[in-house]
């Protein structure tokens, strides 16, 4: 029904029937609501005639008036829920700018208090850069602790590939593998910029990232993903002793492992 | 219903569109990114025959699908304690495991079996949990994820799904005409499925009453749509209603005393809510667009629905007290089918990507607004959330099938359940059992 009803309100042409089918039913009325309150199409033929309305006194004007009327009723309604919409969608953009702003200036209230009464700070620490940034960015996850910063930024990252903003996902990956180079998230993060890297479609890339896992984390629950995602690189590339090769790797390195199985399954169609 | 349809209309579209797409798609082969070692060491029994189930298997197996656990394999045990008193912790600190379950089955003499288990922390050496069961050879799958259950609870601090059930739908096409719609009901694992209604017509959008025992649905018998309740145990059906016109989308109310349905009788697809106990009616919408597929909030004063009143399928909330309507989505043109996790604080809902076929699943946070993409797979549909909010089971395609797969509310862990015969579609996750 409703795919019905969509199809109508989105196409011009079939309104334009409908007006063109009031045009020309001259003296045999036709009762024809093409849209009844429900949404439904219903039988447009234009031979049907109603006894109820052609034994009315004056014969064109009531029908095709009352046919008009739902013709713009049905536009107006149309209409406001398109209005709808908008205004709703406004309202919402306006409530969002609205916390925005008082978010921001809470947190120009917090480093201005912060900085103007911070006299603690060493000056000439080296990193007082750091020290006086962090605690006004992450006050809620405990001061400037590293574990919790780097899982954020990790977190952070990931969510853009689930949001599959790959791009901004590279950058992110990049920049977080450069802040925590040897960090607990470090072998995962490399292994999803090289999923990233195929997703989009840049397999010597993803290449040097899972090759990266394997030789840096060889041990780690990722590696035997790498392996195997290796071994799909060279697929794709059209090296199929490379992918054989890493196929193989993972089966006999890493047995008993899900991407083992999908490797001998690959082997097999090889 | 509008998720239903669009689908249905796109599975052709799809075809085409697949090829295309599956570059994009991101292969998740494991769980969280540090799950936590745990052994699981089968379970001792000294009785003559075999046992009906291999209960210390069963413990792993859902401890690995909750993807917060890696369970140690078997072949790499050094010792295989079936007492505490044999448990060596030394084993278990090298091996890398954080924690313990061991367990021993006796028989008693009904022929029963009597299960005891424990749980233990193997940094810190103590017994964390232990319980003991006595129960037939049917109940030994129960068992095994109470056992689940407790470590689960012991290890993350958040109660265990384990134990509750699922309900989906099969359809068996044989034929144009000839089609077997099939309630099912199942483990949360997909285990001991078991058919509790069947039908030649269609049978739609199963809910669970807030006890878990009786199931309402809709059903296409004598070839018009009624919203029917089920007791599970029993079997017993009783019609709720059987309007002109639909009769769809039943959620039962947290006090279990109303159902929320979609009525078109007044001429168009508005809310309705049902007292099962007075019978009376009561009209929550009057939209002249589409209102649908109703859900409560956990504090039984609004509902959460569908509509294409802003020109675009999204999520609306109306008070109960008030019928004042408010939108919850704004995120993309298209989010519908909202379930509320207990918490009442997030949303799961089918959002729509920019691909024709990229229906996916998605979590609102409410006050928030922010919407979490969790699957990328194509015409993913009809997700319900587990009763402790940590997984979301989902129906999606594989090949030109329907199955069904589980998803962690965070989008880091998925999982596919056993398929069985024909399309699977619908499923609804069991609140607790008790």
């Amino acid at each position: 029904m409703k795919d019905r009803m969509f199809f109508f309100r989105n196409s011009p042409a079939i309104a334009g029937l409908f007006v063109v089918a009031l045009a020309q039913a001259e003296v045999p009325i036709v009762e024809s609501s093409p849209v009844n309150s429900n949404g439904q199409v219903q039988s447009g033929n234009p031979a049907v005639t109603s006894s109820r309305v052609s034994s009315r006194p004056s014969v064109n004007a009531p029908g095709v008036a009352q046919d008009s009327l739902y013709y713009q009723l049905d536009l107006l309604q149309q209409e406001v829920q398109a209005l709808r919409g908008l205004v709703e969608e406004q309202a919402h953009a306006m409530r969002m700018m609205k916390q925005e702003q008082r978010d921001r200036y809470i947190d120009l209230d917090r480093r201005i208090t912060k900085s103007s009464g911070g006299a603690g700070l060493p000056a000439g620490d080296p990193g007082s850069t750091n020290a006086t940034k962090s605690p006004a960015i992450a006050p809620a996850v405990g001061g400037s602790e590293t574990g919790s910063l780097e899982k954020q930024a990790y977190a952070d990252a990931f969510e853009l590939i689930k949001s599959r903003k790959f791009e901004q996902a590279v950058a992110s990956l990049n920049a977080f593998l450069t802040q925590y180079p040897s960090g607990a998230y470090a072998a995962n993060a490399r292994y999803w910029l090289g999923e990233v890297y195929l997703a989009v479609n840049n397999p010597e890339q993803a290449k040097e990232a899972f090759k990266q896992v394997l030789t840096d984390f060889p041990e780690h629950r990722k590696a035997p993903d790498a392996g195997y995602k290796l071994g799909r690189v060279y697929v794709t590339l059209g090296d199929k002793a490379k992918a054989r090769e890493y196929f193989e790797m993972t089966v006999s390195t890493y047995p008993g492992t899900p991407s083992a199985r999908l490797s001998r399954e690959f082997l097999k169609e090889l | 219903m509008i998720t239903r349809l669009t689908g249905l209309v796109l599975s052709l579209a799809l075809l085409v569109a697949m090829p295309l797409r599956a570059d994009l798609t991101i292969e998740i082969t494991q769980g969280a990114d540090n799950p936590v070692s745990v052994a699981v060491v089968p379970f001792g029994w000294g009785g003559a025959s075999a046992l009906p189930e291999d209960l210390a298997q069963i413990v792993a197996d859902d401890l690995e699908r909750s993807g917060l656990f890696a369970p140690l394999d078997r072949k790499n045990m050094l010792s295989l304690p079936t007492r505490t008193s044999d448990v060596v912790y030394r084993d278990w600190r090298i091996l890398g495991s954080d924690y313990l379950v061991i367990g021993s089955i006796g028989q008693t003499e009904d022929q029963r079996f009597r299960v005891e288990y424990y749980l233990f922390n193997v940094l810190n050496q103590q017994v964390i949990g232990q319980g003991a069961v006595t129960g037939g050879a049917d109940v030994m799958r129960d068992i095994g994820h109470r056992i689940s259950d407790l470590v689960y609870e012991k290890v993350t601090g958040r109660r265990g799904a384990f134990s509750t059930r699922i309900l989906y739908v099969t359809a068996d096409r044989h034929s144009t005409y000839n089609t077997d719609f099939r309630l099912n009901y199942a483990d949360a694992d997909g285990h001991r499925a078991k058919v509790i209604f069947q039908s030649k017509e269609p049978v739609l959008s199963p809910s669970w009453s807030p006890d878990a025992k009786k199931v309402s649905y809709v059903s296409f018998e004598g070839g018009r749509p009624g919203v029917y309740v089920q007791n599970i145990a029993t079997g017993e059906r009783e019609q709720i209603t059987r309007f002109p016109g639909l009769n769809s989308a039943p959620a039962w109310s947290p006090d279990g005393n109303k159902l929320a349905l979609v009525l078109s009788k007044s001429g168009n697809a508005d809310i309705y809510v049902k007292n099962l106990k007075s019978g009376q009616l009561t009209q929550i919408t009057r939209h002249y667009a589409i209102d649908t597929e109703p859900f409560w909030m956990p504090d039984g004063k609004s509902l959460v629905f569908t509509s294409n009143r802003g020109g675009s399928p999204q999520i609306y909330r109306v008070d109960l007290e008030n019928n004042w309507v408010e939108r919850l989505t704004f995120e993309g043109r298209y989010n519908a089918r909202a379930r509320v996790f207990d918490d009442g604080k997030s949303l799961v809902l089918v959002h729509k990507g920019e691909g024709a076929a990229d229906f996916n699943i998605a979590v609102l946070e409410i006050e928030s607004g922010r919407l979490r993409i969790l699957t990328s797979t194509l015409l993913d549909d009809s997700p319900s959330v587990a009763p402790n909010g940590d997984m979301l089971i989902y129906a999606t395609h594989k090949g030109n099938r329907g199955i069904l797969a589980a998803v962690s509310a965070d989008g880091k862990v998925k999982f596919e359940l056993p398929s069985t015969k024909g399309d699977v579609r619908e499923p609804a996750w069991s609140p607790f059992l008790n």
